[in-house]
C-alpha cells in the first residue's frame, strides 16, 4: 500500500490483531479429511461438465436455471429474436442501459415497433418494468450472467425490474465462475460491484416450493449473440 | 439468565409437535434429495472438501495478516473499517453510523452474525425501524420468532401458518398460495427498500487481496440492500475471510452445493466499497465491521476447527436430532450440530452448555460438512468438559461403575446380579437413572450367562 488510506478506521486494530496473532500461533492438531495433500489447495475445483462448446453448455445450463435463451448465429436469427421479444404483449416499454450491445438491441426493438427508453435514473425503475442490459460475461458451467456496475454504471439494473433482458456476446462466455472471480479481482471490470446472476430471483422459504420473482426479476431473457 | 425449560423438556415438547415434525421432514428430505445431484457436477467431491478444509485451516493460521490486508484495501477504496472486539462494540458502531446519517429506516439482508449480537433488538430499542428482507427471515421477524435454521429461517412453519402471519400485514385478505404470498412480500418489502436510509448485510466471504465482500442470495434482496440505500454496513465474523479469488472459487463451489443443493446461488454480489464517481447508484458510504465477539478465545483451543465453518447449514439437514426437534428447541441463535458446538464456546454463560447432549454422535454432520469439521469429536469433547463440572452424585456413580467393572470377578458378580433381577428398567430406579431408562426398551438378561454355558462340560 503506497497510497495513503482514504477511508476511516475505528476500534483498536493493533490490540484486536495482537490477540488474534497470539491465539493463532498456539499449536493445535486439526482433524483432517483424508485426501492426498495438494501443493495448492486453491488450485481449483474440477467439474464433470463438457466445456468444449461454451455456447452450448451455457445455453443448456441457463435454461436449466429457468432463463429464456435465444442463440443467434446470423442477422436473420437476430432479427427473429428481436421481433419475438418486441411482440411480448406484457411489456409496454423497454428501458435500455447505456452499453453498446444493449443500445443496438434497443434500436432494433424500436424499429420493430416497441417503445424504448434510455435509463436516466436507475432508482426509478419499478417492479413492472423491463430492462435491457449487456452482460460483461456469461458463465458456461452455470448459465450465469455477470453484470458490472463499472460497465453499466448501476448496481440496480438487474435487481429492480420485473423482467431482465441480457445481451451476452458469445465471445464473452467463460468456462466457470472461477474466470469471473479472477476477472473481477484483476480489475478487468472496473467498478464497485459485480453481480453474477443465474436465472430469475427465487425463494423456497415457503414449504420448499420454488417461487420466482420474490425480489429480483421474475423473468430473465438471455440473447447470446454468436454472429460472426 | 435461564428461566427456560431444560433441554430435555424443550426437545420432548418439540418432538411431540406433529405439525413441526412434518414441516421439518418435508424440508430436510427436500434438501437432501437435491444435494447429490449438485455434488455430482464435481469430479471429486472428497478432494474438493479436502481443499476447502486446508484453505480454511490456513486462513485461521494467517488470520492477522489477512484481516490487516482486508482492512487496508477497504480503506484504500474509501471505505470505513471498525474493529469490534465484542458484539456490543459492533452494535454501538452501527448505531453511531445511523445517528450520524440521521437514519430511521433500515433494511437488512439475512445475517446470522447480526442475530448473534442481537443487533435488531438493540436498534429497535433505540427507536430505529429494522426490516428483514429475506422472505423467511421477514416471516419470523413478523411472527416475533428467531430463525430456526441457519439458511432457512422459517423452515419450521407451513404455508397456512405463514399465510396467517403475512395476512396480518395485509389490508386485504391474502390468497394462501405460495405465488400470492411471495408477490405480497415483494411489493411490501419493495416499499421498505425504497424508504430505507441504510442497508445492513452479513458477509459470506471477505476477499483480502481485493478488499471485497461477497454476499450470496437466491432472492436478490442483498442486491437491493446494497444498491438502494445511501449507506451499506457489512458485518463479518473475523474468520469469514479468504486470501484471494482462488480460495474464494473453491469455497463458492461448495457453499451452495452443501447449503441448498444448487450449483450456484442465484445472486452472487461482489462489492468493493461504495459507489464510484462514474456510477449512477450504489451507497455513498461503505462500512465493514470486523467482529471478534469470543472467536479469538476459540482460536488456538482444541475447538478451533469450528471457526472454519462457512454457515451452510448442511449439518442440520442430516442431523437426526435437528430433524426431530427443529431449531428452536436448541434455544440458541446457531442451531443444529454446529450450533451445539458453537454456542457453549461463544457464549459459555448463556446456560446452554448442555447442548452437546443434543446429538447421537452418529457423525453424519462431519461426513456432510464441506470443510470437514469433526463436529462429533467436538461434541464429545464438550460433553467431557461439561461432565468435569458435574455434581458429586454423578461423579460417585461413575466411580462405582468403574470400580465394579475393572476386575473380572466384580464384573461377573454385577452380571449375575442383573440376571437375577431381570432387567434394569423394571427396577425402582433413582431419579437420573430412571430418566435414562424411560423410553428405552428393556434388554432381557439370560438366566444363564454365556460364561456359565461355556464352563458347562461339553459332551
Amino acid at each position: 500500500m503506497t497510497a495513503p488510506p482514504s477511508g476511516r478506521e475505528s476500534g483498536d486494530r493493533s490490540s484486536f490483531l495482537a490477540k488474534v496473532e497470539h491465539r493463532a500461533s498456539l499449536p493445535t492438531t486439526p482433524h483432517l479429511i483424508h485426501v492426498a495433500e495438494k501443493d495448492d489447495p486453491a488450485g481449483g475445483v474440477a467439474y464433470t461438465a463438457d466445456l468444449s462448446d461454451l455456447v452450448a453448455t451455457f445455453t443448456a445450463a441457463a435454461r436449466e436455471h429457468k432463463s429464456v435463451v435465444y442463440v443467434v448465429h446470423n442477422d436473420a436469427e437476430h432479427l427473429a429474436a428481436v421481433l419475438d421479444i418486441a411482440s411480448d404483449s406484457d411489456v409496454e416499454e423497454f428501458f435500455v442501459s447505456d452499453e453498446a450491445e444493449a443500445r443496438e438491441f434497443g434500436n432494433l426493438l424500436e424499429q420493430a415497433g416497441a417503445t424504448v427508453r434510455p435509463i436516466t435514473e436507475p432508482r426509478q425503475l419499478t417492479q413492472r418494468d423491463t430492462v435491457v442490459t449487456t452482460a460483461v460475461a456469461g458463465v458456461a458451467l452455470t448459465g450465469s450472467i455477470a453484470l458490472s456496475s463499472g460497465a453499466s454504471g448501476s448496481r440496480l439494473l438487474t435487481s429492480l425490474p420485473k423482467s431482465h433482458i441480457a445481451i451476452v456476446p458469445a465471445a464473452s462466455i467463460v468456462p466457470t465462475p472461477r474466470d469471473i472471480y479472477q476477472g473481477f479481482a484483476e480489475e478487468r471490470w472496473l467498478g464497485s460491484a459485480l453481480i453474477i446472476a443465474t436465472g430469475p430471483s427465487r425463494t423456497g422459504d415457503i414449504e420448499m416450493q420454488l417461487a420466482f420473482g420474490v425480489h429480483g426479476p421474475g423473468q430473465v431473457v438471455i440473447v447470446v449473440d454468436a454472429r460472426p | 439468565m435461564t428461566d427456560r425449560p431444560s433441554l430435555r423438556a424443550r426437545a420432548a415438547a418439540a418432538a411431540d409437535d406433529g405439525g413441526l415434525r412434518s414441516n421439518l421432514h418435508r424440508a430436510v428430505t427436500h434438501r437432501e434429495a437435491r444435494r447429490p445431484e449438485a455434488y455430482a457436477e464435481l469430479t471429486d467431491a472428497n478432494e474438493a472438501h479436502g481443499a476447502a478444509q486446508r484453505i480454511r485451516l490456513d486462513t485461521l493460521r494467517n488470520l492477522p495478516a489477512l484481516l490487516g490486508t482486508m482492512a487496508d484495501n477497504v480503506l484504500a477504496a474509501g471505505g470505513y473499517v471498525h474493529w469490534a472486539d465484542t458484539g456490543d462494540s459492533a452494535v454501538d458502531y452501527v448505531e453511531s453510523v445511523l445517528r450520524r446519517r440521521n437514519a430511521t429506516n433500515i433494511v437488512k439482508a439475512k445475517s446470522m452474525l447480526t442475530e448473534e449480537i442481537h443487533l435488531n433488538a438493540r436498534l429497535e430499542q433505540a427507536g430505529f425501524e429494522v426490516t428483514e428482507t429475506d422472505l423467511g427471515e421477514w416471516i419470523v421477524q413478523l411472527a416475533g420468532q428467531a430463525p430456526s435454521h441457519i439458511v432457512a429461517p422459517a423452515v419450521h412453519l407451513n404455508r397456512a401458518e405463514i399465510a396467517d402471519i403475512l395476512g396480518k400485514e395485509s389490508a386485504e385478505p391474502l390468497a394462501g398460495d405460495v405465488t400470492s404470498l411471495t408477490q405480497f412480500a415483494r411489493s411490501r418489502l419493495r416499499e421498505a427498500f425504497l424508504d430505507a436510509d441504510v442497508g445492513i448485510t452479513g458477509v459470506n466471504f471477505a476477499v483480502a487481496e481485493s478488499g471485497a465482500v461477497v454476499i450470496v442470495t437466491n432472492e436478490g434482496n442483498a442486491g437491493l440492500t446494497i444498491g438502494l440505500p445511501k449507506v451499506h454496513i457489512a458485518l463479518m465474523g473475523m474468520e469469514r475471510i479468504v486470501e484471494s479469488w482462488r480460495e474464494l472459487d473453491v469455497m463458492m463451489s461448495l457453499l451452495p452445493r452443501a447449503a441448498t443443493g444448487q450449483s450456484i446461488s442465484t445472486y452472487v454480489d461482489w462489492v468493493t466499497g461504495a459507489r464510484r464517481d462514474s456510477e449512477h447508484d450504489g451507497p455513498e458510504e461503505f462500512h465493514l465491521v470486523i467482529v471478534d465477539n469470543g472467536r479469538s478465545d476459540i482460536l488456538g483451543s482444541e475447538y478451533d476447527q469450528v471457526l472454519t465453518c462457512i454457515r451452510c447449514g448442511a449439518c442440520s439437514n442430516v442431523c437426526p436430532v435437528y430433524s426431530t426437534i427443529g431449531g428452536h428447541a436448541y434455544g440458541s441463535v446457531y442451531t443444529g450440530p454446529i450450533g451445539a458446538v458453537l454456542t457453549p464456546l461463544l457464549s459459555p454463560d448463556a446456560g446452554l452448555n448442555d447442548l452437546a447432549n443434543a446429538s447421537s454422535l452418529c457423525g453424519a454432520c462431519w461426513e456432510t460438512c464441506p470443510v470437514g469439521i469433526p463436529l462429533h469429536d467436538l461434541l464429545l469433547e464438550l460433553r467431557y468438559r461439561e461432565s468435569a463440572a458435574a455434581g458429586p452424585t454423578e461423579r460417585a456413580a461413575w466411580r462405582l461403575w468403574s470400580t465394579m467393572w475393572s476386575k473380572p470377578s466384580r464384573y461377573r458378580s454385577s452380571l449375575s446380579t442383573a440376571a437375577r433381577f431381570g432387567s434394569v428398567s423394571s427396577l425402582p430406579l433413582p431419579g437420573p437413572i430412571k430418566r435414562w431408562a424411560t423410553g428405552r426398551t428393556p434388554i432381557p438378561v439370560a438366566n444363564k450367562s454365556l460364561r456359565k454355558l461355556w464352563k458347562r462340560p461339553r459332551s
